[in-house]
């Protein structure tokens, strides 16, 4: 076996090497420095997060100021309001296409 | 001109972003990993991109770094679990092709030359194939202790382990390379 030792220390020693290579800092370094500058995805995706949630929490003002009464309209359903949208009746639904509303 | 750095100080630059400070941490370390790496997985682009990558997340990680162990140290336990990622990856693919093949392992391929008489070459031919068909975590066990001679200690601490599992881990390698090369043995 101590000869079969030395030869598996010396596969083992085969492969080894004692640097990467020429430039292996300065290819390290540049990818290091890619790493470092967050990518394009990332920016707009970052922006993105923060737009979106600007936007929910000006949506979430509006329902709230909507539901709140001043600015609802009478007989306006709670769906109706949060979206903004003025209540149907049979009225505006026939004024509105011309038709005559029958019982 | 050199400045005189010191392991800290390096640390300290680099975690700020001053790059001669990283260039040189990559420099000084470089050959070590290189080692290490290139015995885990041959010489090659798998070993290229594990050492930059092992530098490039240690340079990431250097905020949380706290200096409890030596920067060599830190660096040898990132490449070490990448390239052990590497070899699993190497595996997996090889065991799909096997798939497509044949359900052969790799161990006949040593036992099929039997006990007749064969020469160095054919020993150390065998022996690499023997090596290459250890499991990952067995192969970062006997490159860091046979063949960089780390104490079972230091081996237990670049991995993660217990010393017992080194020591464990150590035994079954032997044991399966012993039996794997038995038939030469015999010759």
């Amino acid at each position: 076996m101590t000869s079969d030792s030395k030869i598996l220390r010396e596969v083992l020693a085969e492969t080894r090497r004692t640097s990467f290579g020429p430039d292996f800092t300065d290819r390290t370094i540049l990818r290091w420095r890619m790493r470092r500058a967050p990518s394009t995805a990332e920016f707009i995706l970052r922006i993105g997060s923060r737009a979106a949630a600007v936007g929910l929490a000006a949506a979430a003002a509006i329902a709230l100021y909507t539901l709140g009464g001043t600015g609802r309209i009478a007989g306006q359903s709670t769906a109706e309001a949060l979206l903004g949208l003025a209540p149907v009746t049979l009225d505006v639904a026939y004024f509105d296409s011309g038709a005559t509303p029958t019982r | 001109m050199d400045q005189p750095w010191t392991e800290r100080g390096l640390v300290a630059a680099a975690a700020l972003g001053d790059e001669v400070a990283v260039r040189h941490l990559v420099q000084e370390h470089e050959g070590a990993i290189a080692t290490t790496v290139t015995a885990m997985l041959g010489a090659g682009d798998d070993a290229e991109d594990v050492g930059q990558e092992t530098f490039v997340r240690f340079l990431r990680s250097l905020p949380n770094y706290r200096g409890d162990a030596a920067v060599r140290t830190y660096l040898t336990r990132i490449a070490i679990n990448l390239s052990l990622d590497v070899l699993a990856r190497r595996r997996r693919r090889l065991g799909w092709l096997r798939l497509g093949t044949s359900g052969d392992r790799d161990e006949p391929t040593v036992a099929a030359i039997g006990p007749e008489e064969i020469d160095r070459e054919d020993r150390r031919r065998q022996i690499r194939i023997a090596v290459a068909a250890l499991d990952p975590n067995h192969r970062a066990v006997v490159v860091l202790r046979i063949l960089e001679e780390r104490s079972t200690r230091e081996t237990a601490e670049l991995l993660g382990v217990p010393e017992g599992t080194v020591m464990s881990r150590l035994k079954r390698a032997l044991a399966r390379l012993a039996i794997t090369l038995e038939p030469l043995e015999n010759g």
